[in-house]
């Protein structure tokens, strides 16, 4: 959604008096509660890694692990380990790669996360493990393994067409505009206290308590205040005080923990009683996930196998990192594109930004291009008559084709003098009379697949570009060859686009 | 020296933070800060800093200039930002921060004698710690003094080139690496580099020494004490926001006028301008909101709506939206037509 019309919406929730939906479906893929666990983590200010860590699977009781000192590594290294099993196990990770195809209705295991700090600490874990080298041969294997989990589900968290990592208050945010500052609809349990009935001057009062209550990986100030003489109690003093000192840590620490997981847990309730139908683009994009998953269950598996691991900045591999940007682009593109059809609210966005069209079919034909291909090709006439970015040679989708892969070339836009276009677009792959597509729809959506395409373009030319600076001297060329061809799918062309 | 003209960059940065608010500028000119007139407003502050994090702070600026910088100056020579094997470091930095200086005024003087060594090639350090500058001329009132955290030396033809670092205990997560904290530390280093230019202008050592516009930030590995270098960072642009900054901030000054002995009341009585970002630095800003709510002013949906409706409240465009009366000039109507075609998809 454009940024005026989000703003447009921020006003009107304001004159309404309460959050609005800012779509008619719910476009996120919520898995069953047994296959989301909620993470929450804690930090000690300056540090970047956690001090203590909770979890919570289904309605089972919270796991929570804390150390007195986190400045300790060994004490640390070995809570994340703890943490990483379970989330391993979580995620079905296994060490064995498998060539098989994920099944259609396999369950998608989910992490839940409240907010963008805990995104950071996945990312500073994997930063800090993934790829560690130094230490006892079975924590070192689990801190890696652990690394690389965390790092996956914090490049998944960035994906829109990816489910295995949520953070709640983005999710909300997604379903819902709320009257107030963009900046404090960054706090989860504002926008929780936003949601429930009541006038605008107590949802906004209920906003600025909840506001008040720190709900991301820091402690306040006046929280870490009190904490201090605990922690130099333990550091410093004899058996007995250290032993007092590290119960009421983990007792604060818990609290703390719990507060935060609870948030995530409303954050999910206050999601199910939207009672939105789900988007068909939630399926998608599950499926999407489950596929992802399985490919970093092989990464995983080949890295156990003696392959390097990704790296989880972006500098040290500009390629990797390049080539990733532009696939995620198109998969932010794509999943905009998917939401379309099943929601007139997101269409009229797109409509009003020119980025699709909406009309009746008018005009159904078969084109013959020598010698024997046949083109569908269809005239579409739109009532809208605003401005149009759309342009004679781009490729357009349409969501509900049932070929996925299927794109509309436009063809020629043509002004009707008393209002509205004809748009004549052709399928970009040759069809039989017996597969015409959009057989039965009078009204479609066509909305813009250009950019996605060229992303992917641009995604496989930048490891063409690899291919030409290719040294066999290099030893990480391998990795990012078998990358390329297994992992990523980065070919120069997907095999079922034709090239026009 | 006067308290009043310590922690310079600190003020500024709070002025930049929000420039139309005179409140804001009196507070950051005079040194009477915000929380002190919250407090006096009956506001209990939210802010402040964790203990933990002044240690790790205080610890990991100690970790980077031990054994006479020599972690620092690995990764320097490393990165090129100097030559290899390269020797000296004079530490400017205070007693209670781990250095050599008893006072403010002596790490100043010291500073500015060190500076006129090196210009005519009697020293030959080439780090330095805490090089602690007075801006001349009273840009703010009623003087201005910057300590840099870092600084690399470097020979040049006509002398030497001077690159400013500024030392940060977050990770650097390469391209994931925070861009506000980034921006943040760009802009400081910015800051330091408009004052030396200014300092090496006024001691008439234009000559001999030059200032890079090219700067380093030393980060923090995830998990750990070892530093990360982020060299080769461009400071052009946030030398002259800086430039452009102080100047502005000085002419606000000669306006305002504010007397430091009445700083409260005068800040009390100075109007104010909320918008979004005092949410983040300011603890007053919960008073200003609350008067922004009760006038239904467009400010308190965000920066975005406030640029949308300019002076129109939105109290009356309630008004307008329940067809009570007619929009009485055209923005107003432009207004109104916007909500309008938006509530369309909405049960108004």
């Amino acid at each position: 959604m454009s940024e005026d019309r989000s703003t447009r919406r921020r006003i009107l929730a304001y004159l309404k008096g309460r959050p609005l939906p800012l779509v008619e479906s719910m476009p996120l893929h919520i898995s069953d509660p047994a296959d989301r666990m909620v993470i929450a983590f804690l930090r000690m200010a300056g540090e970047s890694l956690p001090w203590a860590i909770g979890w919570k699977i289904a309605d089972g009781p919270a796991r929570i692990l804390s150390v007195p000192e986190p400045r300790n590594r060994d004490l640390v290294s070995s809570m994340v380990a703890e943490f990483g099993d379970a989330l391993i196990s979580h995620l079905g990770i296994d060490s064995i790669p498998t060539d098989e195809e994920p099944i259609p209705d396999e369950r998608l295991p989910q992490v839940w996360i409240g907010g963008p700090t805990d995104l950071d600490m996945l990312h500073l874990i994997a930063l800090r493990f993934a790829r560690a080298r130094r230490g006892n041969d079975n924590l070192l294997s689990r801190l890696n393994c652990c690394g690389r989990c965390c790092h996956e589900l914090f490049e998944c968290a960035g994906n829109p067409f990816r489910a295995n990592c949520v953070v709640a208050s983005q999710a909300l945010r997604t379903v819902l505009v709320f009257p107030t500052e963009p900046i404090r609809t960054m706090h989860l349990g504002y926008l929780l206290a936003m949601i429930p009935d009541g006038t605008l001057h107590q949802r906004l009062s209920r906003g600025e308590i909840a506001e008040s209550v720190a709900l991301s990986t820091s402690l306040t100030p006046d929280v870490e205040r009190g904490l201090e003489p605990l922690v130099t109690a333990w550091s410093k003093g004899g058996d007995a005080e250290r032993e007092s000192a590290r119960l009421e840590l983990d007792c604060i620490l818990a609290k703390e923990v719990t507060r935060r997981l609870d948030s995530v847990g409303a954050a999910l309730q206050a999601l199910g009683n939207l009672k939105l139908p789900v988007s068909p683009s939630a399926t998608s994009i599950r499926t999407q996930s489950i596929r992802a998953l399985q490919m970093f269950k092989n990464y995983n598996a080949r890295v156990v196998g003696g392959e390097p691991s990704r790296s989880p900045e972006t500098d040290h591999d500009p390629l990797f990192a390049a080539s990733h940007f532009l696939q995620l682009d198109a998969d932010r593109q794509e999943a905009a594109g998917e939401l379309l059809h099943n929601d007139s609210l997101a269409l009229s966005d797109a409509v009003h930004n020119g980025k699709a069209i909406c009309g009746d079919v008018v005009k159904r034909e078969l084109i013959t291009i020598p010698p024997r291909t046949l083109r569908v090709r269809l005239t579409v006439q739109t009532a809208d008559f605003g401005p149009l970015r759309l342009r004679e040679g781009d490729w357009t989708h349409c969501p509900i084709d049932t070929n996925s892969s299927l794109r509309w070339v436009i063809q020629s836009i043509d002004e009707i003098p008393n209002g509205g276009r004809l748009v004549v677009l052709q399928a970009n792959k040759p069809l039989g009379v017996d597969q015409e597509p959009l057989q039965g729809s009078k009204r479609v959506v066509f909305h813009e697949a250009s950019e996605p395409e060229l992303r992917r373009r641009l995604a496989a030319m930048v490891w063409d570009l690899d291919d030409r600076l290719k040294s066999d001297a290099l030893p990480s060329r391998a990795f990012l060859a078998r990358l390329r061809g297994q992992d990523r799918g980065h070919t120069p062309l997907p095999s079922d686009v034709e090239d026009d | 020296m006067a308290s009043g003209s310590q922690d310079t960059r600190r003020r500024f940065e709070q002025w930049a933070r929000n420039p139309r608010c005179h409140a804001n500028a009196v507070s950051a000119i005079v040194n009477f800060p915000m929380r002190m007139v919250a407090e006096a407003e009956g506001v209990k502050a939210q802010f402040g800093q964790s203990p933990f994090a002044l240690i790790r702070g205080r610890q990991f600026e100690e970790g980077v200039f031990l054994d006479d910088a020599s972690r620092l100056r690995d990764q320097l020579e490393a990165s090129g930002v100097i030559a290899c094997g390269t020797t000296g470091f004079v530490d400017f930095r205070l007693q209670n921060n781990g250095g050599p200086m008893p006072s403010l005024d002596a790490a100043i003087e010291a500073s500015l004698d060190w500076l006129r060594d090196l210009a005519a090639g009697r020293a030959q350090q080439t780090i330095a710690s805490g090089l602690s500058l007075r801006i001349p001329g009273g840009v703010m009132l009623p003087e201005a003094t910057l300590c840099i955290d870092a600084l690399a030396v470097r020979p040049t033809q006509s002398g030497s080139e001077l690159v400013v670092g500024e030392i940060k205990v977050y990770p650097d997560r390469g391209g994931y690496t925070d861009t506000t904290q980034l921006a943040t530390s760009r802009a400081q280093a910015g800051m330091y580099g408009h004052a030396l230019q200014i300092t090496l202008k006024a001691a008439n050592l234009e000559g001999s020494l030059s200032v890079s516009e090219r700067g380093f930030l030393v980060l923090s590995h995830s998990g750990s004490n070892r530093i990360r270098l982020r060299h080769d960072e461009d400071l052009r642009a946030q030398i002259q926001r800086a430039r452009d900054g102080l100047r502005q901030l000085s002419e606000v000054a000669q306006q305002l006028r504010p007397n430091p002995d009445s700083a409260l009341a005068v800040i009390q009585s100075a109007p104010t301008s909320y918008c979004e970002s005092c949410v983040s630095f300011c603890e007053r800003a919960s008073i200003c909101r609350a008067h922004a709510v009760a006038e239904e002013r467009p400010e308190i949906l965000g920066d975005a709506v406030k640029q949308l409706m300019g002076d129109m409240s939105l109290a009356r465009l309630r008004q307008l939206m329940s067809n009570n009366t007619e929009p009485s000039n055209a923005h107003e109507q432009e207004v109104l037509e916007m909500i309008r075609e938006i509530a369309e998809g909405y049960d108004v």
